[in-house]
């Protein structure tokens, strides 16, 4: 039926969102579908940004145009990209209201992400954290001004996007500090609501690396810590449990859930995970099949963390099956559920790779992790990959 | 002796015009280099290497969704761990074990071809148990497996 539709009228496709998800799905399908579709992207932000440079960012080895790219440059490839708000998302007649407009679509993409809501816990509007843009360079005043003392770093509450960069900063504080010659008055604590070790959700063996890492740079590790509120003032932060955490400096990423159109959208609105209902195997709608989630929106539903590379596989899937229904036939990516991360630990650079195709069928109970080695020259393989991430998507 | 070259294309802006100009120099400068890359590259070309590089260039959208894959990720993260023990080895062991090892084996397997075709008598093989060297070697296995369960 939707080749039928494709012989008498162009195809729109839309795409809420402009982050990993949106722009890679957008970039792809106007490469595999060009003239044959009417691509739009909305986004709220005028950028699309790279989101692992907000650490570098805060540690003054990056500036914010490093880590963006106007999603104007998108034109380049014939998409239209609509600087709006998405307002509400109208599945059964297919039309989506942002602030100037109402649109329709015959594809839709919903790719989101999770927004941050510091004001869910008291205090934590002070607390400043590389998750976000304006928060970054907050942090980096703040860490400009670090003489030596406690630190603190950690998350709030779960899920939230890229579970290993709380470690990643820790490391790169200390490194800082040893840099600073602070180091002997320089206290670091990881702390984490679930955790019973570090990164305990990848496995025993990335737990034991982790662990053993972290004992050799003098970082501490607090699991089962949540966090209740945030004491400014004093400068201390105080547990569900009421134990106490004195801080110099507080690192902590607030809570996040789902956007608004979503949230209070029950057509999309998964009970269960409190994201995005999609179908785990095929990243559809369960009902209305024209429908498609990538990326944090669906994170927790499907299983996975919350990471840009994540999105950007399933961009490739998604776009592979709409060019599929739209071309009659195109064989291409099939869903890559594995993962790559380039960690700056400041003493060194760490690779990691997860395959996590076991465990989203639950044949596994943790995802199949390897190490990809330790050396200062994977902080520049992390560079090289801001810049092919640009360059891939925007050409 | 100056001389004008000119050159007529139109509907350039005047930013375009000036780039062209500040290239058009710059390839007169280095003409010899240019004409040596010419050559190579028609070399490559010859060999069918530029559409090799076209293709992949071509096809750079899909090269980190293959590459993330276990077969090569797993084969990379052996490989650096390979490289992550060779570098932790003893620097000074690995020299006398570089200059020992040829001659050694060369010793042992002189003295392995000329073994008599006849079984070891219980005596000889005590005697070789009791010997520094097999004294040796075991503390040094049993050393080794002990930190190994460490």
């Amino acid at each position: 039926m939707r080749v039928l539709n494709y012989l008498v009228k162009k195809m729109n496709i839309l795409i809420l969102g402009g982050g990993a998800g949106g722009a890679v799905l957008a970039s792809r399908l106007a490469k595999k579908l060009g003239e044959k579709v009417n691509i739009t992207v909305v986004d709220k932000n005028p950028y699309h940004e790279f989101r692992p440079t907000y650490l570098w960012i805060s540690m003054g080895i990056r500036e914010p145009d490093h880590a963006r790219r106007p999603l104007k440059l998108l034109e380049k490839k014939k998409i239209r990209f609509l600087n709006e708000e998405v307002l509400s998302i109208d599945l059964a007649n297919r039309q989506v209201k942002t602030t100037n407009h109402v649109l329709n679509y015959d594809y839709l993409a919903i790719s989101l992400g999770a927004e941050l809501v510091p004001e869910k816990i008291k205090g934590l509007d002070k607390i400043y954290h590389p998750w976000e843009m304006d928060t970054s360079l907050k942090l980096r005043e703040e860490i400009a001004r670090f003489k030596g003392g406690k630190v603190v770093i950690g998350p709030t509450r779960l899920p939230h996007r890229c579970p290993p960069a709380p470690f990643e900063i820790a490391f790169m504080i200390r490194y800082l500090a040893e840099q600073r010659k602070i180091s002997d008055k320089t206290e670091i604590k990881v702390i984490h609501p679930e955790w019973t070790k570090p990164m305990e959700s990848f496995g025993p063996f990335f737990a034991e690396m982790f662990s053993r890492l972290m004992e050799q740079y003098k970082i501490e590790f607090i699991g089962r810590w949540m966090v209740d509120h945030v004491d400014t003032e004093n400068k201390v932060i105080i547990s569900d449990k009421g134990e106490k955490l004195n801080y110099d400096l507080a690192i902590l990423v607030p809570p996040h859930e789902p956007s608004k159109p979503i949230k209070n959208n029950p057509d999309l609105l998964d009970s269960g995970s409190g994201y995005m209902k999609v179908d785990k195997k095929t990243l559809n709608h369960p009902t209305y099949k024209e429908v498609y989630g990538l990326g944090d929106i669906i994170a927790p539903t499907i299983g996975l963390g919350m990471a840009g590379v994540f999105a950007h596989f399933q961009a490739d899937y998604i776009s592979t099956r709409i060019a599929d229904e739209i071309n009659g036939v195109y064989m291409q990516l099939d869903w890559n559920k594995t993962g790559v991360c380039v960690m700056d630990l400041g003493f060194i650079g760490a690779g990691a790779f997860c395959d996590f195709a076991e465990m989203l069928e639950g044949r596994a109970k943790y995802p199949d992790c390897y190490m990809l080695g330790g050396m200062g020259i994977l902080r520049i393989v992390k560079m090289a990959f801001e810049k092919y991430w640009f360059k891939d998507i925007f050409g | 002796m100056m001389s004008t070259l000119t050159i007529k294309i139109e509907g350039l802006s005047p930013e375009k015009s000036e780039k062209l100009m500040r290239l058009l120099e710059l390839l007169a400068e280095k003409s010899e280099v240019v004409e040596n890359m010419i050559k190579i590259l028609e070399g490559v070309s010859n060999i069918g290497a530029t559409e090799l590089i076209e293709t992949l260039n071509e096809n750079t959208d899909l090269a980190f969704n293959l590459i993330s894959k276990k077969e090569v990720m797993a084969m990379l993260g052996n490989l650096m761990m390979l490289l992550y023990l060779v570098s932790n080895l003893n620097h000074a062991q690995i020299a006398e074990l570089a200059e020992k090892t040829p001659k050694c084996v060369e010793k042992s397997y002189e003295e392995f071809k000329k073994y008599p075709e006849k079984k070891m008598s219980l005596f000889e093989m005590l005697n070789m148990i009791r010997s520094p060297e097999f004294a040796a070697l075991l503390k040094a296995l049993m050393n080794l497996l002990k930190c190994m369960r460490s």
